[in-house]
């Protein structure tokens, strides 16, 4: 082990001490379990391939290791503002990693709906969240080891067999500027038992200069014929750090839909992992990512065909402008006797600035023959015809650009599950794009 | 897979290798290991000038530090670097060969098997050829021709001697001793290799060629080909390879350098057929290889043509600088890899000047138990205006048991590049064959057929001698493929 | 409305158009015509502005502006309007919101008031009908996997729409079947009017027994090499373009002889 890897040992062990603790050997068992691993991968370098474009080193060298103070009432005014419109939908909020009660609405729920925080999930019925606790998190990715290692906070859903969610959930999971850096490390663990169907909005944001490391662990389960759709939207936060990772593991039959947003954030990542266990399994993960001034956007997905009769549909587009970096690594590995599978990957850059950069790697592996697999990625800018075009039907440069990008764009929005979602994301993509056209030509 | 068709295929195409004769010649060796005192010895057998000593021992010492790269798609045992012979001349050679008459009548025939137009088959056909037997060169053909154009085309040792300025100027300037691991160590240690210049403003006359034959039992074979195009000059260039049937594995990591100047085209077509390895991964040749050309001039243009069939391990990946504005980078590639062969293969197109060009066609063929992976890097850096990439990747697995793997990297801090990447896969099917078959084509006509029509793209940038040849070991290849 | 006079352009530094004189009064409807590589085209896209084409000498006013001047869009704010050779294609914009954005824009240069959602719609519903396309094409990304037809009447659309003082078509007619070449002729007849011209740009004569202009002229080798009424139109058809064109050489090779006398 470094000595860097041991200094940051020590520091989660003192963030453990503080944890809200049911008293129950398993919970630690799991905890002990979570801090090996990532004693074992350490912190990842640029040397380490999954790293490569994206450097954590300011983990170690600042203090985030710490809790956010308490919420104050401001804290809580200000989020406020940031709730979805609507208030029949379940919505949990967390503000700094901690649930906040007042925010939050869970109505009352029928045919053994269970939406609550995983704290009282873990008092209240232990057996239910072990048996789907870290199910999907197989592999020992050094930040999920981490939030393995503090799992206290976060949510707890479970949606029991046949049962159709009709109303997508709210989790709002907001950071606040406060005088002192501090982590979140909230654990969303849903279970959807066999041939259930749910909806899930997930709203990443950070207000100003809040200077905080969020570490959040979204884990799905999908039973056999279960139908999940989950919505990312991130945004805000001009400092800090946001790793955010999901993990998705499916049995036969079981469709997951899956749709990132990354407008904001210093610096983001994103670890979308799925797996494949049984056959005839299919996802669809679509991303949108714009980067500007100095941001750092980093999508990592892995899909794992590990059964036969799957198939997978990857999207990913992305604007990159000002001094932003944006990295795209899509990976798809088809194991043996993963037979009949069909994958496909995609991803689009338009790089905007002479100082942007863009990273993509779209990966393969593939040990079947059977298969159907194909993947492409571009790296261009915006079409010098098409500008004239709109320019000769009177749009001066910037509102081509502006209307070109939306162009670009746009049909992944289009693709929002929920209506209310892409009137709010579209808005937002809509003055970032603004913004970034214009300013004056670099 | 139909029972019947199975064993229709596995009977076409099971044909052993049929460059696997050992011949019978003495030979001189440095005893195995490696340390400061055999690399003086490979200097002083070489009548090599000061500079080039000190260069050779400057990356023994930094080899010394290096570690084995661990990061491509490949597993094999560790190599033990002391049980390597550093040097092996056959000795008859000992005092080099005046002419083609000199040259030992056993080499001759060696060549003969392996069918290089050495003696009059080379001037019908036009090729100059540079043969490289183990280390050492044996014999250049066309020299006087070649010399009438001011073409030089000798063994890299011959041209330490007559023209050491050129060397000194070039070597090492597209692939540094402190490379890569390999690289490092073939700069320690290299023996021959071919040296080409051309001047100004030639078109050289005819194709040169070059053929490499590993030969002697617990040898490592280390040749550094030089190329250099002046301005305005054209040269194609082909290389062949191929290996004796051992049981252990065999060492093989050469360094070619191309150095193209304003206005220069080098063409490089390689058909590698280092044995492979039984059907059971026995023996074979471990290919470790580092390829890189630069386009230092203004609208020069490299290209890169390989076929890649032999092996046990391919490790290589053909590269090249974009350096001068307008300048152009071309890699096709086939890479075909059956039983129990892995390959990790590929290019990296390295953007620096404005206008710069490249295309990459990649088409990887999986059969058996093997494992081929395509990995490029494509790099547009923030001078290197409007750069231009396409890349098409394509796989065809044959078989179940084997393994396609697709690893780009795509880096771009250019705003007005454009960078496109495409990739496939797709396997030959028994409803493919089926169709053939009830069509009148036989199975293994329709293999053939599917695979070099895969291939077609590739074999077209190949001159025609290369592309029939490329097109009967890509048949060769295919024993036990299907299965 | 329009003063060509003595305009060379090159592009990628070839000379294409070489000492070009038009002249184009309210009202009136010039047609140019000429064989492949002419510099028809190059002509449409100088008046239009593209990039890559360079004014070396000579001048172009429109409505008394120099026209190099404007930028690409305030040509087309000031009604200058070029439909398009080829248009091209735009995935993920619909053509609606690219018309409302086009009108928009052009309507507020002239100092009106955008329209509102349901004006436009009725306004472009109205328009749609002219040129016969399905108001399904409103909600299509613009262009995209229209049909060479459908991409002309679409421009037609657009012409309609935006009423311009100056039209020029860039063959437009070329690639069209007869019903559509109607559809086209007539939507270009409809706005016809006194303070309105028009240009068109087109190989084939075809398109003028259907739109009469005032003037024909013939591009040959970069200039204006013959003027004349629609009656050299029809001459054209029936005796090609040869005599013309061989005209336009000797012209150049004496002119350049006459030059060399003068040193």
């Amino acid at each position: 082990m470094s000595a860097s890897t041991e200094h940051l040992l020590n520091n989660i062990r003192q963030l453990q001490k503080n944890l809200p603790a049911p008293d129950q050997p398993w919970l630690n068992t799991f905890r002990e379990a979570g801090l090996s691993r990532f004693a074992e991968a350490g912190l990842p370098t640029r040397k380490t391939e999954a790293w490569k474009y994206t450097n954590v080193k300011p983990l170690a060298e600042n203090n985030y290791w710490q809790n956010a103070p308490a919420t104050s009432e401001a804290d809580t005014y200000t989020a406020k503002s940031y709730l979805f419109e609507g208030t029949s939908n379940p919505r949990l909020v967390f503000v700094n990693g901690r649930y906040t009660q007042t925010l939050s609405n869970i109505p009352v729920l029928e045919n053994g709906v269970i939406i609550e925080p995983l704290e009282n999930a873990l008092k209240n019925r232990p057996g239910l969240v072990r048996e789907h606790l870290g199910k999907a998190v197989s592999e020992a990715h050094p930040f999920a080891a981490i939030n393995a290692g503090l799992i206290a906070n976060g949510l707890f859903v479970f949606i029991p067999p046949s049962v159709v969610l009709n109303e997508p959930i709210h989790v709002l999971l907001l950071n606040t500027e406060q005088t002192t850096r501090f982590s979140a490390h909230p654990r969303i663990l849903i279970a959807a038992g066999n041939h259930s169907t749910a909806e899930i909005i997930t709203h990443e944001a950070a207000i100003g200069n809040v200077d905080a490391f969020n570490n959040c662990v979204t884990e799905f389960v999908l039973e056999a014929g279960a139908q999940i759709k989950h919505s990312k939207l991130q945004t805000g936060g001009n400092t800090g750090i946001n790793l955010s990772g999901c993990y998705v593991q499916q049995a036969r039959d079981s469709r997951f839909e899956s749709h990132t947003i990354s407008l904001g954030g210093r610096l983001l990542r994103n670890d979308l992992n799925v797996k494949f266990t049984e056959p005839g399994a299919s996802c669809s993960l679509n991303g949108l990512y714009i980067g500007c001034n100095a941001q750092h956007i980093d999508n990592h997905t892995t899909i794992e065909h590990a059964a036969p009769y799957c198939d997978s549909h990857e999207y990913y587009k992305g604007l990159i402008a000002d001094q932003a970096h944006a990295v795209f690594n899509g990976r798809i590995h088809i194991h043996p006797d993963a037979q009949k599978s069909n994958a496909d990957m995609q991803n689009k850059n338009l790089l905007l600035s002479a100082k942007a950069e863009i990273d993509t790697k779209p990966e393969l592996e593939i040990y079947a023959d059977d298969v159907k697999c194909s993947h492409g990625a571009t790296v261009g800018q915006l079409d010098s015809k098409q500008l004239f075009y709109l320019q000769t039907r009177g749009m001066n440069p910037q509102a081509a650009a502006q209307m070109l990008s939306a162009a670009f764009l746009g049909e992944l929005l289009e693709q929002l599950p929920s209506e209310s979602l892409r009137q709010k994301a579209t808005k937002l993509v809509e003055s970032r794009l603004h913004e970034i056209t214009q300013r004056p030509v670099r | 897979m139909s029972s019947q068709s199975q064993q229709d295929v596995e009977e076409i195409i099971d044909r052993s290798y049929e460059f696997g004769f050992v011949t019978d010649i003495e030979s001189e060796s440095a005893p195995p290991g490696l340390n400061e005192d055999v690399i003086r010895l490979i200097s002083t057998k070489k009548n090599e000038p000061e500079f080039l000593l000190e260069w050779r021992l400057r990356a023994y010492r930094h080899w010394l530090k290096m570690r084995e790269p661990k990061w491509a798609h490949v597993h094999y045992p560790p190599v033990d670097f002391d049980a390597i012979s550093y040097y092996s001349a056959p000795k008859s050679l000992k005092d080099g060969p005046k002419s083609l008459d000199e040259v030992d009548p056993e080499l001759l025939n060696t060549y003969e098997k392996l069918g290089i137009p050495l003696h009059e088959r080379a001037r019908l056909a036009g090729v100059a050829v540079d043969a490289v037997f183990d280390s050492v060169s044996v014999a250049t053909t066309f020299k006087e021709k070649l010399s009438e154009a001011g073409v030089i085309f000798c063994p890299i040792s011959e041209a330490i001697q007559t023209h050491p300025e050129l060397v000194k100027k070039y070597l090492g300037s597209v692939v540094p001793y402190t490379d890569n691991f390999y690289a490092t160590l073939n700069s320690a240690v290299f023996s021959d290799g071919s040296f080409v210049y051309i001047p100004k403003g030639v078109r050289c006359p005819m194709e040169l060629s070059t053929y490499f034959r590993i030969n002697a039992a617990n040898t490592g074979q280390f040749e550094r080909t030089l190329i250099i195009a002046d301005e305005g000059s054209y040269v194609s260039y082909l290389e062949g390879c191929t290996a004796p049937m051992r049981d252990e594995n065999q060492l093989h990591a050469a360094v070619v350098e191309l150095v193209a100047l304003d206005n220069a085209e080098i063409k490089y077509s390689t058909v590698q057929n280092w044995y492979p390895g039984d059907e059971n991964g026995k023996g074979g040749i471990y290919n470790f290889v580092t390829k890189r050309g630069a386009c230092l001039g203004k609208h020069s243009k490299i290209s890169w043509t390989q076929v890649e069939t032999g092996s046990a391990i391919t490790w290589k990946y053909p590269s090249v600088i974009l350096r001068g504005d307008h300048s152009i980078g071309e890699f096709y590639s086939v890479a075909l890899t059956n039983n129990f062969q892995q390959a990790d293969t590929g290019t990296k197109m390295l953007h620096l000047g404005k206008n710069t060009r490249s295309t990459i066609i990649s088409k990887g063929i999986s059969a058996g138990k093997s494992q081929n992976t395509y990995r490029g890097l494509v790099r547009t850096g923030a001078g290197a205006e409007n750069a231009r990439n396409f890349t098409q990747c394509d796989s065809l697995l044959i078989g179940d048991r084997c393994g396609a793997h697709t690893f780009p990297y795509i880096e771009s801090r250019q705003p007005s590049a454009v960078i496109e990447h495409e990739a496939t896969t797709s396997r030959i099917a028994e409803d493919q064959l089926f169709l053939c078959q009830q069509r009148g084509i036989d199975a293994e006509k329709a293999v053939s057929m599917i695979v070099n029509g895969f291939c077609k793209e590739v074999f077209n940038q190949l001159p025609m001698e290369f592309a029939v040849e490329a097109h009967k070991l890509l048949e060769v290849s295919l024993e036990n493929a299907v299965g | 409305m329009l003063e060509i006079h003595d305009l060379h352009v090159t592009v990628d530094d070839k000379p294409i158009l070489k000492g070009l004189n038009l002249t184009i009064q309210a009202g009136e409807v010039h047609a140019i015509m000429g064989p492949n590589g002419s510099g028809k085209s190059t002509l449409s896209n100088v008046l239009a502005g593209r990039e890559d084409y360079e004014i070396t000498s000579g001048t172009i006013k429109y409505k008394g502006h120099d026209l190099a001047e404007l930028s690409i869009e305030e040509r087309a704010q000031q009604g200058l309007f070029l439909a398009f050779q080829y248009p091209v294609e735009i995935p993920g914009l619909s053509n609606i919101q690219f018309l409302k954005a086009s009108l928009n824009s052009i309507r507020e240069s002239r100092g009106e008031g955008p329209l509102d959602a349901i004006d436009f719609l009725q306004l472009t519903k109205e328009k749609i009908k002219q040129v016969h396309l399905d108001e399904s094409f409103l909600h299509r990304s613009v262009n995209t996997g229209f049909s060479g037809g459908e991409k002309k009447r679409n421009e037609i659309l657009q012409m309609l729409l935006l009423e311009p003082s100056l039209a020029i078509l860039d063959e437009t007619d070329s690639g069209l079947d007869i019903d559509a070449l109607k559809v086209v002729a007539t939507g270009i007849n409809a706005l016809r009017s006194e303070n309105r011209s028009f240009l068109l740009v087109t190989h084939y004569q075809r398109l003028l027994d259907h739109i009469e202009p005032d003037f024909v002229h013939v591009l040959a080798d970069g200039q204006i090499a013959k003027s004349g009424n629609k009656e050299l139109a029809l001459e054209l058809e029936q005796q090609g373009y040869g005599w013309i064109t061989q005209a336009a050489k000797d012209n150049s090779q004496t002119s350049t002889q006459s030059y060399s006398v003068k040193l």
